[in-house]
């Protein structure tokens, strides 16, 4: 008897415990994924819910993955609904559901933060990409999308990406740039010379059917009747009467056909993207645009060329930025055109940096020294093989009494590192300056730099290509050879210093011809090879036209000017 | 025998007993600190928590999270026009400087600002208990010391109010675990009055001068309290009281401008050394609570540079002489060499600082502050000619160049104000007020002035968002911090602001 007590008494313990279960969490997160989220807040996304089943679209957001995703809520889509004459999202077909959640989705996670005023990082699945922005609505700012929603809440962060909320339904672009210009009424000249010169036709591919993968999207600058009005051209005969040399503007070298080649950029470049680089290939053959911005003010072609500056023309914010489905329409407040220059020689003071400049008193100052840290100067780079001073770029100006010997042009000279020179020593071992404008031609590229100890070739590179020659930093110019035999040796005397009994301190080499093949600014880049004794005075780099007359007139002069 | 084992029984008992009676092993006192109960027994532990105060505005409480001494200078600097992202920026800094700021951005923890207003509660909660233990402590020590405590807890809402607009309003102390409150949010007005409450108090019992020069700097005088209640009432556009509170400073005789005459001498005296006949209210920092900037401002991973245009358009800069120059440029405000902000890393023009002796001070208030103060006042109040007569003031001693001056008629309000921001930028560069001078001016008589804004975010923020961030400043609600996320999920009580939901 006891035992059968003792037996109940041990079977009701387990009995009892048998029931409970231990609750053990599994997952390290309890977000749900994108469609999850849909179906978890009807109240805000019931109807989008629908288009995103409609679209087929309902197991491919759901799935693990880094997206992004703006979601229309219902009052959204209820608005768009509305605008179409629609009266329920069944009224919506399957090829518009599919259209609206492919250009709401981003293969890529992009929180609000990484908007800007232009295009997103990354395209939507349709292929087109998203703009963003912000704007003012009575004194209430929000971030549009698209220039068709606002925001209304950002950066939900769900198991599969970041969903955005957003007041209306995105809807890809439908019309061509060529069918965006054609359309508007103030384009009517412009139009026509699209027509004229057969860039309707290339420009009216919708991205989706382009054939040629990097002529997808477009930037097309075009120019208002107003515009085009106030440059006293009244109507398309007049612009054709103006610029067509050849009188057939379908062929490429008339010069109607390259006005117009010259307004397309073969790229997608909203006007953030306009302004981040500081030019822009065209259509027109070899020939950039370049771009700045001027406080609020994107303009074109607005150049330093020789020391002087040269207007460019503004683009008009209000008219720009029209997003096409190849691409992005722009439209310029003046008219303008390829600038035909004639190749010009520039010299090019390596302590010539808008850095510098800026520094009051520095530039071409009396006995300055400055250092710079990698990353400090935006158009010099250069590559350090040990920390710390070894790998500064240091720019010096003469004492009121120049140094003697030291013939620099301008008075001002760089070191290049503790010294130029790869490893194991170390030091800088490579460098690399962004030219000033250069037009389209030929030219020598001298170096000059003041004479020292150190026989290694340092190699000289244009735009990534090695010259043939190589410079080292002995070079000998003997002052007991005439101008003419310096120069079949592709050595000169470049500056003011006096001609001297046996070596002059001062030498330019010429390091080799470069085709420059697009009027712009271009890079040159200098490979230390071997050891040299100290710091170079390096001075600058002359790029003299093949066809100019004299390569070594004018001479380079310690107050700065150019001398015969 | 048995006697004998009862004695050793006993000696046994006896030692055990008295070897252990010492051990309080039931107290629950920690060993390492002190509590409330045993602290706040004399006049010197007052002292010692009022100093505290101080020095939780130099030192961070936990964490990654930014001092309020780094927080002075990056909500009044990042969002202005005249600094530039150096190499070591944060990728927070620059979305305060791109107008991209989430409440996930460390920029906006105001933790350790709050906690130097717990440090002020707990003075202002249990000082006055003090008297009834410690009979040599006066009565006029103890408001003294309450004025203190009051000045610093409405200076930290000042710099809260005007970066966050609505805070929570926490004016007793947290010192146990079951006082932890959370509070909603109180409206700008509600801080605003609190301020000017919490000021008028600490004026009638706050002291002229402690005795010695480090005190009369570093610690709150009738004067810091003045200084604080011009800049408050500018900020509510009370501007006779604005007007009342500076006069108080500029006729207390006690105050000057360090002289301009030589460059180097006046860097050197007003910011090398500090504690210059000019300054009021400084943050002292010494060679044992070194302060924030060294590594924000010099070494090759620097966070700030000085605006690329700063020197040529604020300055202003003579093309035919170089060597006339405004003091307050060229070698001060801005290294020329490589653009450093070179206010806190120099010891004079020519000597940089080096890390252990980066000690410059946060200053709070100077005498040319309290001028330009009242110079905005008295624009705003129909007393033009007594703004034209301080700016000049201003400009001769810093030998300010032609080129930056500027020919207002005493009625032009507007010209007035514009002459007065850029007057300012040139006084104060870097000196942590910039943002809150354009937001005071910009919100003046409902908005007014909003362009003063968007011009500042044009010349700062960079093309790719520059638009963006236009419209957006266009949106009073943009020109508050998002209260920080951690605040958010911690208080369930609060909402954030508007612009951030």
């Amino acid at each position: 008897m006891p035992a059968v007590i003792v037996i109940l008494g041990i079977l009701s313990v387990i009995g009892f415990n048998s029931c409970k279960r231990e609750h053990i969490t599994y997952s390290t997160t309890s977000d749900v994924n994108m469609y999850s989220y849909l179906e978890q807040n009807p109240d805000q996304f019931s109807m989008f819910k629908q288009i995103v089943d409609k679209a087929g679209f309902s197991t491919f957001i759901n799935t693990y993955g880094t997206y992004t995703l703006f979601a229309p809520n219902n009052t959204g889509v209820t608005a768009y609904l509305k605008a179409n004459g629609k009266a329920s999202v069944d009224n919506i077909d399957e090829a518009t559901a599919k259209k609206i959640v492919s250009i709401s989705l981003i293969a890529d996670t992009i929180n609000t933060q990484l908007f800007t005023d232009g295009k997103m990082r990354a395209p939507t699945t349709s292929g087109q990409f998203l703009i963003t922005g912000a704007n003012n609505v009575g004194g209430v700012s929000s971030i549009t999308i698209n220039r068709q929603a606002n925001l209304v809440k950002g950066n939900v962060r769900l198991g599969n990406g970041i969903l955005h909320v957003i007041d209306n339904v995105l809807l890809p672009a439908e019309q061509t740039l060529a069918k965006m210009v054609e359309q508007n009424p103030n384009y009517s000249i412009f139009s026509e010379a699209l027509k004229a010169t057969g860039f309707y036709d290339s420009l009216n591919v919708a991205a989706t059917s382009a054939t040629n993968p990097s002529r997808k999207f477009l930037t097309l600058i075009a120019q208002t009747n107003a515009v085009f009005n106030a440059a006293g051209i009244a109507d398309f005969n007049a612009l054709k009467a103006k610029y067509s040399t050849k009188g057939n503007p379908k062929d490429p070298t008339d010069s109607l056909y390259l006005f117009v080649a010259y307004r397309v950029f073969p790229e997608l470049s909203y006007l953030s993207d306009v302004v981040a680089a500081s030019s822009h290939p065209t259509l027109a053959p070899l020939e950039v645009t370049t771009s700045m911005l001027d406080g609020e003010k994107v303009l074109l072609n607005n150049d330093y060329f020789n020391g002087v500056l040269e207007p460019g023309v503004s683009l008009d914010r209000t008219l720009s930025d029209n997003s096409a489905s190849n691409g992005v329409l722009h439209s310029s407040a003046s008219n303008y055109k390829i600038k035909v220059r004639k190749p010009t020689a520039v010299y090019f003071d390596f302590g010539d940096q808008p850095e510098i400049r800026r520094a009051p008193g520095v530039y071409r100052g009396i006995d300055k020294s400055i250092v710079f840290e990698p990353g400090e100067l935006s158009e010099v780079t250069w590559i350090n093989q040990r920390t710390s001073g070894h790998q500064q770029f240091t720019y010096k100006t003469e004492p009121a009494v120049p140094r003697a010997g030291e013939y620099f042009y301008g008075n001002d000279f760089t070191y290049w590192g503790l010294r130029f020179q790869p490893d194991p020593k170390g030091g800088m071992s490579q460098i690399e300056f962004k030219t000033p404008l250069l037009v389209r031609g030929r030219y020598k590229v001298w170096i000059d730099w003041r004479r020292d100890a150190g026989t290694s070739p340092i190699v000289v590179s244009f735009d990534g290509q090695a010259l043939p020659n190589t410079f080292f930093v002995s070079e000998i110019v003997n002052d007991n050879q005439s101008d003419a035999l310096l120069e079949s040796k592709f050595l000169k005397r470049y500056s003011e210093s006096p001609v001297t009994g046996n070596s002059n301190g001062m030498v330019s080499k010429m390091v080799g011809i470069i085709n420059v093949t697009t009027t712009d600014r271009h890079y040159i880049r200098f490979n230390a090879t071997g050891a040299v004794g100290k710091q170079i005075g390096m001075d600058c780099v002359e790029f003299r036209p093949v066809d100019m007359a004299s390569q070594i007139l004018p001479k380079l002069y310690r107050d700065g000017t150019l001398r015969y | 025998m048995f006697k004998k084992l009862l004695y050793k029984t006993l000696l046994v008992t006896v030692l055990a007993v008295t070897a252990t009676s010492c051990n309080k092993f039931l107290e629950l006192r920690p060993t390492d600190g002190i509590t409330r109960d045993k602290f706040w027994q004399s006049k010197e532990q007052i002292q010692s928590a009022v100093i505290g105060c101080y020095t939780a505005m130099q030192t961070g409480g936990s964490g990654r999270v930014p001092t309020p001494a780094e927080s002075f200078f990056t909500w009044g600097e990042l969002r202005g026009d005249m600094i530039s992202p150096g190499i070591g920026m944060s990728i927070d800094e620059n979305n305060v400087v791109n107008v991209a700021i989430l409440s996930t951005n460390s920029v906006t923890d105001w933790r350790n600002i709050y906690r130097v207003i717990n440090f002020c509660n707990n003075v202002i909660d249990f000082a006055p208990g003090v008297k009834a233990l410690d009979n040599t402590l006066t009565q006029e020590q103890l408001n003294a010391y309450l004025s203190e405590a009051l000045t610093i807890r409405a200076l930290m809402y000042f710099y809260l109010v005007r970066s966050f607009g609505d805070v929570p309003l926490k004016l007793k102390s947290t010192s146990s675990d079951s006082e932890l409150v959370q509070l909603a949010k109180s409206s700008k007005e509600e801080v605003l009055k609190q301020i000017e409450a919490d000021l008028k108090l600490a004026e009638s019992y706050s002291i002229i001068s402690y005795g010695d020069l480090i005190s009369d700097k570093g610690r709150v005088t009738r004067y810091t309290v003045n200084a604080l209640q011009a800049d408050v009432y500018l900020w509510m556009d009370n501007y006779a009281d604005c007007i009342t509170a500076a006069d108080k400073i500029i006729n207390s005789g006690k105050f000057a401008l360090v002289p301009g005459t030589n460059n180097n001498t006046w860097f050197n005296t007003l910011y090398g050394t500090g504690n210059s006949v000019e300054g009021i209210f400084e943050l002292q920092f010494d060679s044992q609570i070194l302060n924030p900037y060294f590594s924000m401002f010099t070494t090759n991973r620097r966070r700030y540079l000085a605006g690329p245009s700063v020197l040529e358009d604020v300055f202003t800069v003579d093309p035919n002489n170089e060597f006339n120059i405004d003091i307050r440029g060229i070698g001060t405000s801005v290294r020329p060499g490589d653009q450093s902000i070179y206010k806190y890393i120099g010891v004079d023009i020519a000597s940089p600082r080096t890390q252990d002796i980066s000690y410059a001070h946060w200053i709070f208030y100077r005498y040319a502050d309290i001028l330009l103060l009242k110079a905005e006042a008295c624009a705003n109040s129909g007393r033009g000619q007594e703004a034209l007569t301080i700016i000049n003031q201003i400009r001769t001693r810093a030998r300010a160049i032609d080129l930056s001056a500027q020919i207002v008629s005493p009625d032009d309000v507007k010209g007035l104000t514009d002459y007065i921001l850029a007057e300012r930028a040139r006084e104060m560069a870097y000196e942590g007020k910039r943002w809150y001078d354009l937001l005071r001016n910009a919100k003046r008589n409902n908005y007014a002035r909003l362009d003063i804004l968007t011009q500042a975010a044009i010349i700062s923020v960079p093309g790719s968002v520059q638009q963006s961030a236009v419209n957006k400043l266009k949106d009073p609600n943009s020109h508050y911090f998002p209260i920080n996320q951690y605040e958010i999920q911690t208080d369930p009580n609060l909402i954030q602001n508007p612009f951030y939901r």
